[in-house]
């Protein structure tokens, strides 16, 4: 059953929001698309269809995860340590814990 | 003085002429630039003309060519780009009034691209607000004001990529780049009558773009032909580390390769120009006899359908949902008052209700979607349709009241929820003077053969050598 313009006054109502005719009128064919979309959707089984764990390719499912395998320069310890409160010795120094 | 000649010149004319230093690239940028400055307010094309750093570049350009540096054919060609690119020198707007001040620190991807290549960056062109992605109904939704095609300015240029098919189709650039989440470069090609191409998803880099659907948004060159395409893909496509999405696909133009001697299986979409606007069917089915003269032995296969897949809710919920996500701040925040169109200041409050549920089931169909394409493809080399059912619509009416709706099928929401790519090209004229085109639709990473179908296309027509007149 499509949404109505009165379905979407009710639901702003409910909601306590205040809405403009003019938004009710953009508004309403919107809301509406949205519902008839999924339903349209919901005929569709895609219980058999593999979730997609990667990329979208255009003519496969997955895209590669994986990062080339090369070094890159890291961040250095001078830098790594510039924020350390209490550096010693190119370290970081921390509060005993034992 | 340069002449329209000149100005509606193709890249190998103009890259010819450069190279031989009969050709000075300031001169020629001096020139889309005066044009861009008279006539692209006026067909609302534009956002912002960058005439310092454009003439800057130019001059750099000039220096370079004549110290014997050539680039290659890019070389000294002024562009446009669609506002949703980043750019360092000049605003970027997204086409919508709350961006109306955003600056960028960087280019992106395929502006650095073009650049390397030595092209001349000379405008920011207008688009619909944020590409569409919170709804519109009238070709005013834009900051820039409606955007008009040139052959006829009452009548709207198309979108989303408004401003680069009314520029490229005046000749305030050599060329352009538009953007396509499902018809932003198809349609505004088909309604200015230029040669747009919608690569594969994957195939040119998106950093710097606005992203609206990251699953479904693709760049591609606007040009006045194939041809040009080829050398603007040439030099956009390929690998981005900072695009993870994107792919080097091998795309090279020109190319040496050949197409097998095979002769070429053409399936026409079933419903898809029976029922279009009169000139619309005309000239679609003028256009499948050129086929059969530039290809004699073409199998023109016609009534095929597409896999059945229920595209548009498809699509409809993928651009929603991603769209509501990527402009959720926007919404919240309430600034989505400011946008022009009012469809398009309650559109994101709708689109945001699209459950997580059905988001990932729309996703999930993606896949055997895709597989019952690349099945279709291996009995057809290219599927053809109307690149519209109609000719452009009034630009000054709301589109539910301008032409009637021609209940006629369009490959456009599938091909891109697919990520198949696609090329519009001008096939002739219908109501008001407006032009029409046809499309080609390929495998994916089918680029070559499109490009080469088109511009074989290209050498028996003339429609894309037509002019229109500017006022």
């Amino acid at each position: 059953m499509p949404i109505t313009e009165a379905d979407v006054k009710k639901i702003a109502e409910l909601a306590h929001m205040e809405i403009a005719d003019e938004e009710l009128r953009a508004l309403t064919p919107q809301m509406a698309a949205i519902v008839e979309y999924v339903e349209q959707l919901n005929e569709l089984d895609t219980s058999s269809v593999e979730p997609a764990t990667g990329g979208l390719t255009p003519e496969g499912e997955r895209t590669p995860a994986s990062r080339e395998d090369a070094a890159r320069p890291s961040l250095g310890q001078k830098l790594a340590l510039e924020e350390a409160p209490d550096p010693s010795h190119g370290h970081f120094r921390v509060p005993k814990v034992l | 003085m340069l002449t329209d000649d000149t100005f509606f010149a193709s890249i190998a004319e103009l890259s010819a002429q450069i190279r031989a230093r009969k050709l000075s690239p300031v001169e020629l940028t001096e020139g889309y630039l005066a044009r861009l400055e008279k006539y692209g307010q006026k067909l609302g094309a534009v956002a912002h003309v960058m005439r310092e750093p454009a003439l800057r570049d130019a001059r750099a350009a000039e220096r370079e060519i004549r110290g014997g540096r050539y680039r290659g054919a890019l070389h000294g060609i002024p562009f446009g780009v669609k506002d949703l690119l980043a750019t360092r020198e000049a605003p970027t707007t997204w086409g919508a009034t709350p961006y109306k001040d955003q600056k960028f620190d960087a280019d992106a991807t395929v502006v650095r691209r073009l650049k390397d290549a030595g092209a001349i960056l000379v405008a920011k062109l207008a688009m619909v607000e944020l590409a569409g992605g919170m709804g519109y109904n009238e070709a005013s939704a834009a900051w820039t004001g409606a955007g008009r095609t040139p052959w006829n300015p009452a009548y709207w240029s198309g979108g989303s990529s408004s401003g680069p098919g009314a520029a490229t189709a005046a000749a305030l650039v050599q060329f352009s780049i538009g953007s396509e989440t499902s018809g932003s470069i198809l349609t505004p090609s088909a309604f200015c009558g230029v040669t747009g191409l919608r690569p594969t998803y994957g195939m040119v880099s998106r950093h710097g773009a606005m992203a609206l659907c990251w699953t479904l948004d693709k760049l591609g060159p606007m040009c006045r032909s194939a041809a040009d395409c080829g050398y603007v893909l040439n030099a956009i496509a390929g690998r981005d580390p900072l695009d993870p999405t994107s792919r080097d696909s091998g795309f090279r133009y020109p190319s040496a390769a050949r197409r097998a001697s095979k002769p070429l299986r053409v399936a026409v979409l079933k419903d898809s120009y029976e029922k279009t606007q009169e000139a619309v069917r005309d000239n679609f089915l003028a256009s499948l006899e050129v086929l059969k003269k530039i290809e004699p032995r073409v199998q023109i296969e016609k009534n095929v359908a597409l896999p059945e897949f229920p595209y548009g809710a498809v699509v409809g919920t993928i651009v929603d949902a991603e769209g509501a996500s990527a402009f959720r701040e926007l919404i919240e925040s309430g600034r989505v008052k400011e946008l022009a169109s009012p469809s398009g200041r309650v559109g994101g409050y709708a689109a945001s209700l699209v459950t997580a549920v059905d988001y990932l089931h729309a996703m999930r169909l993606r896949a055997p979607m895709r597989r019952a394409w690349a099945e279709m493809f291996k009995k057809y080399d290219v599927l053809v349709a109307p690149s519209r059912t109609t000719v452009a619509n009034p630009a000054d009416k709301p589109f539910d009241q301008g032409w009637p709706p021609a209940p006629a099928a369009s490959p456009i929401g599938a091909s891109n929820a697919v990520g198949v790519p696609a090329i519009s090209v001008p096939n002739g004229f219908g109501l008001m003077g407006l032009p029409t085109g046809i499309q080609f639709v390929a495998p994916a990473w089918g680029e070559s053969l499109l490009v080469d179908l088109a511009a074989r296309y290209q050498q028996a027509t003339d429609w894309h050598k037509r002019r229109p007149t500017l006022s």
